[in-house]
């Protein structure tokens, strides 16, 4: 609903019960206006799992998401973008006619040459619905599920520093203040899942450079508060005082509450504030929340082949195969946006090593989520998207051995991968020139992968927007188009 | 700015119009009403009042004279009216001005020519707003009634707000989908303002050259493309979006309208022949002897929308809607229950939040009055058995089922067999037979099945597979995707190559060794590294790696 609406009809329909009823009683002692009064004020409280929603536009492919995001950004070049051509390239000088002043980050304008640097990791081709996928040596298990992915070799951003560029991902903008990408499905779609958060956020600590990843990432911006990401511990309990301490009953844990939602429903009676409604939303959240979550993280139900599938650190707490395994307990319980973030992949100086690192944390676990959800059933209407902020350079940050390099931010070009509901499953699209520099065939920027991943969940990326400081506000802005391509 | 002011000027039109014939005619009855019963008015009061109908008069003139220039209405029924409503304006001045004068002949003349123009001005305007038949349509509508016999009784309101409900141009006789389905929703929800006497946005929906031409905003239609179509767009955006249509207050198309809209658009918008799935509606116009209401079915009032206690869809049109108390229960419970889309009465009913808790008796009263809506229904891990399965044949618009992890057993399934519409059937982690493949091979429209973990053998997956090779059987056993190449060996050129001869070129041989050296299991012929000139096989594809990092360590047995 438009907030001036909610606004008008808050003051019409309830203010306006609130007060005259009140100045009425005082004067006449009816008791039937009091009971109205008092039935006006018990339906302001949300009933669960009753949250207006948007409803899709149209029906969707994908019914939710589950977004990994790569922070610091992996080098395409040594993981997924294929070029056999730069080996001959060693230590060659990248031409200007490719880098084209281009501008760089302070941390690579000083160096007085750009020398290129090939990957050192080999690459196999696998089967997908193409003529195959090469993949990296670094990601064998993912190789296996070659035929579930859909490459994007052709992204590029805007971003060349990792805060505006994580923040342009998430909220599509590199400015922060907007609303994450998942705070705008929880806004659309709602919670098919009453019992849990809409959108929920787990992170894994990497092994390399790690940048700073603040909680605005998930932030809901202008949205209600109640669509902000939930995000979940990595250690110990997942979410902190979920028991009840002891000698407080759940009855009693139920009371305090009914009287909390009473006080600050006067206080939404009287100041009209939203934020005060989202405050009561969240606290019955909490409150259900301390039986779900429970049974969300309870994996004595998982059998051994299954636990094996995310490799050996499943049962480990905080590790990336841990949140994968969640991601799945998380998907198959209808939370809508699930978002991993993994981080270390800031590889400026010492990447082989440390990309190796990485990937051993990542690739068995990616692959063990992808088949999992598949014989589930549930990767058909589950979204999921791969990606860091931008890409790396082909030319060396720092000094180029023969198996020593860094490389530095990247955003003309990237490669990402999509998999699950709706998407061209076993596809490249998208292709760089042969120093992974420019894109020569098919770009595809931030809104329109956006635009892209909105259109399978349902939405006309035009029209989900949200009224605010006077005009309406679009996950894409005024940008985005919709990659038909990408799309089964 | 100056512009968009004029316009609201324009349209206050049909407000201020009202005035000048009630305090001319009010004059006029003054006037010569007072000589007739020889009780004279104070000739202040008519002349105030012949003063205010003229000032009045003239706002009216001026501002239709804006209106009309919008280019809404037929050119030629508005510059009569637009001509008679300035003589009337003209004549009203003229009058005002003798009211004073000594004399009463001039100004009693003049009064009395100002009524006369004043009648037909206005019931030209009355034509233009609401149609020609407008006026005597209450006595025209009994004898057709009659003529039509029993069927018109329950026909739509089609005939009230274009005047007639005219045959379109050049479809004199013409049958099929357009005149029996889709002519039907245009009369009733668009030609009031976009049809023979008005057409705003320069759109005319009553001819087939006018849906042809489209309107300002270009062609309304894209054939074969309902989500391209201009037309279709509108129709489906937000009710308080500004480009919806129609506009906000007046009577909306509804979903089965709509569902009918976008088959006929979808199959290339024809305006002659039949389209499938689009059969004339109950008791629509336009088909006498036309198709017999399905069994069990009855129109209602709004025409073409039909409740069908026991075949939710099996024409591809919408259910009704779903009543709101079950809607109510269902979320009262934490079941996710959605409309798959805006404007379908579709549902998509998911019981993820509370699974443990739903058994056979729960799931079956939540789930009953909503039989005919639901689509997509997630059960997966509920503690429901066989007997949900047997009330769920009943739920015939059932596109996708979730079932993963329940009590199911083959004869339960068998139940789901006479589903017309199930498409997409998760069955993992399930007690079932090999006798069950014998059941979903007989589904007629499933194209997905998941039996992982459903104690289904080999061999009866092989059988499924054969005997429906389009259906799409997953078991969880089909493995990983299967490597093509390795890296071709490349020479750099400049300084030492960047790693040792990159040395996995596709070895063709088999390999040496028959137990991983790594790790002692068997080989996977998958996994294969070229070595000091020997294929080397391994078990998985870690151990190549760790191979290579440290050859020495791992001897071939």
């Amino acid at each position: 609903m438009h907030p001036l609406s909610q606004h008008w009809l808050d003051l019409t329909r309830r203010r306006f019960f609130a007060r005259s009823a009140s100045s009425l009683c005082s004067v006449l002692g009816s008791t039937a206006l009091l009971s109205m009064h008092a039935a006006e004020r018990r339906r302001a409280v949300p009933a669960a799992g009753e949250q207006p929603v948007i409803e899709p536009h149209f029906p969707p492919k994908a019914k939710r998401v589950i977004y990994l995001h790569m922070e610091g950004a992996p080098s395409q070049l040594d993981l997924f973008d294929y070029k056999p051509g730069l080996r001959a390239r060693f230590d060659q000088d990248l031409p200007d006619s490719i880098r084209n002043g281009q501008r760089l980050t302070g941390m690579t304008s000083g160096q007085t040459r750009f020398p290129v640097a090939p990957s050192i990791f080999e690459f196999t081709r696998y089967q997908n619905r193409q003529d195959g996928a090469w993949i990296s040596e670094l990601m064998p298990h993912l190789g296996g599920v070659a035929h579930e992915l859909c490459f994007v070799h052709s992204m590029h951003t805007e971003a060349i520093n990792h805060e505006p560029g994580i923040t342009f991902f998430q909220t599509g903008n590199q400015q922060p203040g907007r609303p994450s990408f998942g705070s705008w499905i929880s806004y659309g779609l709602g919670s098919s899942n009453a019992n849990l958060p809409t959108f929920v956020v787990l992170i894994t600590q990497g092994f390399g450079n790690m940048q700073a990843l603040s909680a605005r990432f998930w932030g809901n911006g202008f949205l209600p508060s109640e669509h902000q990401g939930c995000k979940l511990r990595s250690s110990g309990d997942p979410v902190l005082y979920l028991a009840d301490p002891p000698g407080v009953s759940r009855q009693d844990r139920r009371t305090m509450l009914d009287l909390a939602t009473e006080l600050n429903e006067r206080e939404a009676d009287h100041s009209l504030d939203p934020e005060v409604r989202a405050r009561i939303a969240q606290q019955e959240m909490a409150f259900r929340m301390q039986m779900s979550v429970p049974d969300l993280t309870d994996l004595r139900g998982e059998d051994e082949a299954t636990l094996a599938l995310y490799g050996p650190d499943a049962q480990k707490p905080g590790t990336f195969a841990a949140s994968c395994l969640l991601a799945r307990r998380l998907a198959e319980r209808g939370v809508r946006f699930i978002q991993l973030y993994m981080r270390g992949w800031d590889q400026h100086g010492n990447l082989p090593g440390e990309i190796r690192q990485q990937c051993k944390a990542t690739d068995q676990p990616i692959a063990g989520l992808i088949t999992d959800l598949r014989r589930r059933g549930l990767l058909d209407d589950t979204l999921i998207l791969w990606a860091g902020e931008f890409g790396r350079t082909v030319y060396s940050q720092g000094t180029l051995t023969k198996d020593n390099y860094g490389r530095d931010h990247h955003p003309r070009c990237f490669t990402l991968w999509l998999a699950g509901g709706g998407i061209a499953a076993g596809t490249s699209y998208g292709k760089t020139d042969d120093y992974g520099y420019n894109i020569v065939d098919n770009p595809v920027d931030v809104h329109d992968l956006h635009a892209t991943m909105l259109q399978l969940l349902g939405f006309d990326h035009e029209r989900l927007s949200y009224f605010y400081l006077g005009r309406d506000f679009r996950l894409t802005d005024v940008f985005g188009k919709v990659i038909k391509p990408l799309l089964a | 700015m100056t512009s968009s002011w004029l316009g609201v000027f324009g349209r206050l039109h049909l407000v201020v119009l009202h005035l000048p014939i009630g305090l001319l005619i009010g004059a006029a009855a003054l006037e010569f009403g007072g000589a007739l019963l020889r009780r004279p008015a104070a000739r202040g009061t008519i002349a105030a009042l012949a003063w205010l109908g003229a000032i009045a008069a003239v706002t009216a003139a001026g501002s239709g004279w804006v209106l009309a220039g919008e280019g809404v209405y037929v050119q030629q029924d508005v510059d009569l009216h637009r001509w008679l409503g300035m003589a009337v304006a003209a004549a009203s001045l003229l009058t005002a001005v003798t009211a004073l004068r000594a004399g009463r002949r001039w100004f009693r003349l003049l009064l009395a020519l100002t009524v006369l123009l004043l009648l037909p001005a206005g019931h030209l305007g009355a034509s233009l707003t609401h149609g020609d038949a407008y006026l005597f349509e209450p006595l025209r509508a009994q004898p057709e009634a009659g003529t039509r016999g029993g069927t018109a009784a329950g026909a739509p309101a089609a005939t009230t707000r274009g005047g007639s409900n005219p045959v379109p141009d050049g479809l004199p006789q013409a049958s099929g989908a357009f005149t029996a389905v889709v002519q039907p929703i245009f009369a009733r929800n668009c030609i009031g303002c976009h049809g023979d006497k008005k057409q705003k946005g320069k759109l005319a929906l009553n001819t087939v050259a006018g849906i042809q031409k489209g309107g300002n905003s270009g062609e309304v239609l894209v054939a074969g493309k309902p989500d391209d179509s201009e037309l279709m767009r509108r129709c489906l955006l937000p009710l308080d979006d500004e480009d919806h249509m129609p506009p906000e207050g007046k009577p909306q198309p509804t979903a089965a309208e709509l569902s009918a809209l976008r088959a006929w658009i979808a199959a290339g918008a024809p305006f002659t022949g039949p389209v499938d799935g689009l059969t004339p509606a109950p008791a629509a116009p336009g088909s006498p002897g036309g198709s017999q209401p399905p069994p069990g079915g009855t129109p209602d009032e709004n025409g073409g929308r039909r409740e069908r206690p026991d075949d939710g869809d099996s024409d591809g049109g919408e259910p009704p809607e779903a009543p709101a108390e079950a809607l109510a229960a269902l979320r009262h419970e934490l079941v996710h229950t959605a409309a798959i889309a805006q404007h379908s009465t579709r549902l998509w009913i998911d019981f993820a939040a509370t699974a443990p808790r739903i058994d056979d008796a729960a799931a079956q009263r939540l789930l009953e009055p909503v039989r005919a809506q639901v689509t997509d229904l997630g059960m997966a891990r509920t503690a429901i058995t066989d007997a949900t399965l047997q009330f769920l044949q009943r739920m015939q618009g059932l596109v996708r089922l979730d079932l993963r992890g329940t009590g199911v057993t083959d004869a339960g399934v068998a139940r789901l067999r006479r589903l017309p519409h199930l498409q997409h059937l998760v069955l993992a982690q399930t007690k079932l037979t090999d006798a069950v493949v014998e059941h979903l091979a007989a589904m007629p429209a499933l194209d997905a099945v998941y039996l992982w973990h459903a104690g289904v053998s080999a061999e009866a997956l092989a059988r499924l597979r054969s005997a429906r090779p389009g259906l799409r059987v997953d078991a969880g056993d089909t493995g990983p995707a299967a490597p093509l190449t390795a890296e071709p060996q490349v020479q750099s050129t400049k300084g030492e190559p960047p790693v040792p001869a990159v040395n996995a070129t596709a070895p063709a041989a088999p390999p040496v060794n028959t137990v991983c050296p790594v790790s002692g299991k068997p080989v996977d012929p998958r996994y294969l590294l070229l070595h000091d000139g020997k294929v080397i096989g391994f078990c998985c594809p870690n151990c190549p790696a760790e191979f290579k990092a440290n050859p020495a360590k791992y001897p071939l047995k």
